[in-house]
């Protein structure tokens, strides 16, 4: 009986970790009760994108985490933004070019990251070089 | 305005997802209703408390110790202890009894009227690792301030909630109960709550319940009520706040557009409580005959295991207007606290087709 408990278990923490990897989001563990206050961490994430090959700052990226844009990349490449998170271990964290080939064409990035390197991302993305 | 359409492979992914969590049952948003004294006596209060209550503050260390065994089987962090009352401010050991949780590996939060909320208290209790607020705003100036039967209320509310707001690292939101007198300035509400920095927001309607359900004028009609949920979808395509409406029934079509998830009940689920008696239930506005057992005698992590059968199944709530209703296996009968006892139809249906 304990066996069969113990492998019932196991396959419920095992849906429940393919639920938080391919949901392409937290919110779902991210719950509130109706009448109570919001349970997650406030989280500021910030952090520069830059060139992988120039080192320079990409400027007119969106970075998101988790799939919700936290923010878009000013001239000098920075980012900075909130999120409620519930479930502080680590967080996809995925960077979009939103104005084509102004200021550069860039391919997207989609990284994980860990909670200490939250506020002092340094992302690296590549560009897409027109003549190839 | 349009809806976004409705999607049956995500709804069915997330009934599993519901389903899987129903049976992992963990306990990690739990409820403490520490004293039922108020400094306000709201038209809408779902609690009935009362300035001086016939029942006393429960002892924190009555509190602690119930929880133990939570500390024991949780890691650190995961567990949030909601404190409500009542007004949780009245407790002058209130950033007393958060340190200590702190020690023990809960975080904590409160909701409040912020009636008492000023600089010393915000930065006694961020000092003792305050992690979340809300605060409730339910209205203008004037609505509000009629509301809460309090012509300071207001004010108080915003100055506390301007604090908040420009805290980093803590975790808030305003809530509004939607009622007759206010729907007509959510929009001003939302330019205030804006150019006061407020960036999360949740909506909810005032329940038939408690001192509620004697007044009529509280409840939205059903096109009021509509009428709330398109104003939800359209302010959450601007994107300019945060803002939901609470996880207290299911919509039918605008499920998609008004939370960043579908609704959920986890009264039970996750979600548990311990009430000024002792009681052991899951949200502090469920009927009380819900009550599962008592701190005082029962271990609260015994009675989570063993009882709650009410709240992990629900098809004692298929009847009624839920008997024939084809959305009954996503919407599940709604709130739990919509459910005054168990051989009751819930009280109010959400759902638009």
């Amino acid at each position: 009986m304990k066996i069969l408990e113990r492998v019932r278990n196991k396959k419920q923490r095992i849906l429940r970790a393919l639920f938080g990897t391919f949901s392409a989001t937290a919110l779902m563990f991210t719950f509130q009760a109706c009448y109570g206050m919001p349970p997650g961490i406030l989280l500021q994430p910030r952090g520069q994108v830059l060139d992988a090959e120039t080192g320079e700052p990409v400027e007119g990226l969106q970075v998101n985490l988790w799939m919700h844009p936290i923010d878009t990349t000013d001239h000098e490449g920075y980012f900075a933004g909130e999120f409620q998170e519930y479930s502080p271990v680590e967080y996809r964290v995925d960077v979009i070019d939103i104005d084509s080939t102004v200021n550069g064409l860039y391919e997207r990035l989609d990284t994980t990251i860990s909670a200490e390197q939250l506020q002092g991302m340094e992302l690296k993305v590549q560009r897409i070089h027109e003549d190839s | 305005m349009k809806t976004p359409k409705r999607s049956p492979f995500k709804r069915w992914l997330f009934r599993i997802f519901r389903k899987n969590e129903t049976a992992i049952r963990e306990l990690n948003y739990l409820f403490w209703e520490c004293t039922w004294r108020c400094n306000l006596s709201c038209r809408h209060c779902g609690s009935d408390c009362q300035s001086e209550a016939h029942v006393p503050d429960m002892p924190f260390e009555d509190f602690l110790h119930a929880i133990a065994p939570l500390e024991k089987r949780y890691p650190r962090d995961t567990v949030i202890i909601a404190i409500t009352g009542g007004e949780p401010l009245l407790r002058r050991d209130l950033a007393d009894c958060g340190k200590k949780l702190r020690e023990h590996g809960f975080r904590w939060g409160i909701v409040t009227n912020g009636m008492l909320y000023d600089t010393a208290r915000h930065q006694e209790l961020v000092a003792a690792g305050l992690s979340s607020v809300t605060v409730s705003l339910d209205g203008l100036e004037e609505t509000h301030n009629w509301l809460r039967g309090h012509p300071e209320s207001y004010r108080r509310a915003m100055n506390a909630l301007r604090l908040i707001a420009h805290t980093r690292g803590l975790s808030y939101d305003v809530v509004t109960c939607v009622h007759q007198r206010n729907i007509g300035e959510l929009s001003r509400l939302k330019e205030e709550l804006i150019a006061n920095g407020i960036r999360y927001w949740r909506l909810f309607t005032i329940a038939p319940i408690g001192r509620a359900a004697s007044n009529d004028t509280l409840q939205l009609s059903r096109s009021q009520l509509e009428e709330m949920l398109q104003f939800i979808a359209q302010t959450r395509q601007e994107g300019r706040i945060n803002i939901t409406f609470s996880c207290e029934a299911y919509t039918g079509k605008y499920e998609e557009s008004i939370r960043d998830s579908y609704f959920f009940c986890r009264a039970g689920i996750n979600i548990g409580s311990v009430l000024i008696d002792g009681s052991i239930s899951a949200c502090p506005n469920i009927n009380r005959s819900f009550v599962q057992g008592n701190i005082y005698q029962d271990d609260l992590m015994e009675v989570w295991d063993n009882k709650f059968q009410v709240m992990r199944n629900r098809e004692w709530m298929r009847c009624g207007p839920c008997a024939k209703c084809k959305d009954f296996r996503q919407c599940l009968g709604g709130a739990m606290h919509l459910h005054p006892t168990l051989d009751q139809p819930v009280l109010r249906c959400y759902k638009f087709s």
